[in-house]
Parts: structure tokens; sequence; C-alpha cells
């Protein structure tokens, strides 16, 4: 069976998430820095009449930001009710990938890397958003298995 | 300033308005809520005599360089003992909608000073600040400060 990842790059970085958790692609977004956060915290921004967080995934996934490539694009994610914006470089049209073609992290092997995909010309790592959001909201149950 | 009373709710409109005081601060814009404010001053006003800086609480500071203790004051409706918010003196008055209140985020709630975010022409524009809370950690921070002084003292007299 063939699971619908959206590819996105974030810098240098290849990755994909879970196309059923994107709730929106959109562009560049401004958002409101709020003193004394996280650093994987950019802050917060409107979407919908509601107040998200903004998350910088580059920390959260122990990649380098050089801040040479604009993030030119915004995912909005909803993982479990919750919603928020993740600013990436690029998101490309969903593909389907089928689980045999998904290998266990060995080369990508961050924190929230569940699977890499291999096309052949690029490797990419499929986050995992729900063990993340597990993570940051505190809720520890099976976090030690991404550790 | 107005009567906060008037400022919430406009007359013959059933929509509840409210009023907060704008800062333009970096990183980023900081309101309170009018209806908390007694009324803006300055720090030379004689009925004050102790300030909060919410630069120092939140680590903002002003935009425009001046210092983050400026010569203005906010004296809150909920300190009757003299205390004040320091404030940078570009402020703005701006009517909000409920709908332009937007609650926090669960993991952006660091602390109860801040409460909520005034979204404004499609952004989240500003933190919407509660004096209480500030007033209460400068309190804290204070005592904090002078019980550290009382044990510290008898140390520097051992050495």
């Amino acid at each position: 069976m063939a699971e619908p990842l959206m590819p996105i790059r974030l810098e240098d970085a290849r990755l994909m998430v879970e196309a059923s958790k994107v709730r929106e692609v959109l562009g560049r977004q401004r958002w409101l820095t709020v003193p004394g956060t996280a650093p994987y915290l950019r802050g917060v921004c409107a979407w919908k009449g509601r107040a998200i967080p903004v998350l910088d995934l580059a920390p959260l996934l122990g990649l380098t930001h050089d801040g040479t490539d604009a993030l030119e694009r915004t995912l909005i994610v909803e993982c479990s009710d919750n919603v928020a914006a993740i600013p990436v470089s690029e998101a490309q049209a969903v593909i389907f990938v089928r689980r045999d073609q998904q290998r266990p992290p060995e080369v990508n092997a961050h924190r929230y890397c569940r699977a890499e995909v291999d096309s052949g010309a690029e490797l990419a790592s499929i986050v995992d958003l729900d063990a993340l959001f597990r993570d940051l909201l505190g809720q520890d149950e099976g976090s030690a298995t991404h550790a | 300033m107005r009567d906060p009373k008037h400022s919430l709710i406009r007359a013959g409109s059933s929509l509840k308005l409210q009023d907060f005081l704008v800062f333009e601060t970096h990183p980023c814009c900081v309101a309170i809520p009018a209806r908390d404010v007694l009324r803006v001053t300055t720090t030379t006003d004689p009925t004050l005599h102790q300030f909060v800086d919410m630069g120092v609480c939140l680590g903002i500071t002003p935009i425009s360089g001046e210092s983050a203790s400026s010569d203005r004051a906010l004296a809150p409706m909920l300190a009757d003992d003299g205390w004040a918010i320091l404030a940078p003196a570009n402020m703005s008055l701006v009517t909000a909608t409920p709908e332009q209140l937007l609650p926090l985020p669960q993991l952006l709630q660091i602390d109860d000073s801040v409460t909520a975010i005034l979204e404004q022409a499609g952004d989240a524009s500003a933190l919407i600040l509660s004096c209480e809370a500030l007033l209460r950690r400068q309190r804290k921070l204070l005592k904090a400060d002078s019980e550290s002084d009382t044990t510290r003292v008898p140390e520097e007299g051992k050495s």
C-alpha cells in the first residue's frame, strides 16, 4: 500500500511529511516573535482566525541553518488537533511511496526521522510529525523510541 | 484616559470592542488592555514609586533606540500602592473586535504575563500582556533579590 507523502526542502535537507497532516501550503508568512521561548519556536502567526505556533524544524531535526535559502513556503500541519506553521524552502506535489520503498533511517538518523526514501537521485527522510508534536507538548509517551 | 467601561462597549453596538495600548517594541509589539490602565503618566509622577520595566521582564526592547526605561509610565488600575509599568514612548491606541483576540497556542504559554495575541490586518501583530501578571512577577523578583541580598551579606563579611 502506498503512502501519500509531501516532499519538502529545508535549505539543503530533503524531507517528507505525511500529506494527510498538511492542511495547507502557503507562501511566506509574517510571524510574531515571542521572547523567551525555545529556539525551535519562531513565534506565532494567525491562521483562519486562530493563533498557531511557527516551528523551526532545523533545531528539532539537528540541522544547521545557514540562512542562505529563503523560506518561501509555509506548511500548515495538524496533528491530534494541534495546528502549527512550518516554514520551508520548498514544498512539492504529493507523491505516493510504497512501504517497501521506505527503509529504516541510516543516513539521516535524526530524532524524528521515521524512515528514509531513496529516489535514486536523492535521499529524503520522512519526518514523524506525531512524535514531534508529542514531544513538544510534553507527552512523553512513546518518545523514547525516537531518541 | 477614557472611562474603561465606555471603551469596552460602544453605544448603539452589540459588538464588544476592547481598547489596547500598543507599543512598538523589538522583537515583537506588545499590547496592554486599556481597561487595566488608570492613567498614562511620566516617571516623575510623585504618586508612583515602584516601576516594572516590561523590557526587563519580557526581554523586549523599544524599536526607536530609546532606553527601555523611557519616561512614560502606565499606572495600572490594579496597583493601588504606587506601582506602575514603564513603557516605550511610541504608543498607539487600537480598538479590537473579539475576533482579533486570538488565544495563545499551548506551545507558547510560557507564563501568565502573555495572555493572547492581537491580530491586525491578518497578522498576529502584538502580544497582549497582563498588567497584573507583570506586577506580580516584578514583586516576586524584588522579593527574591532582597532575600538573596540578606543571605549574601554575611558571606561577603566572611571573605
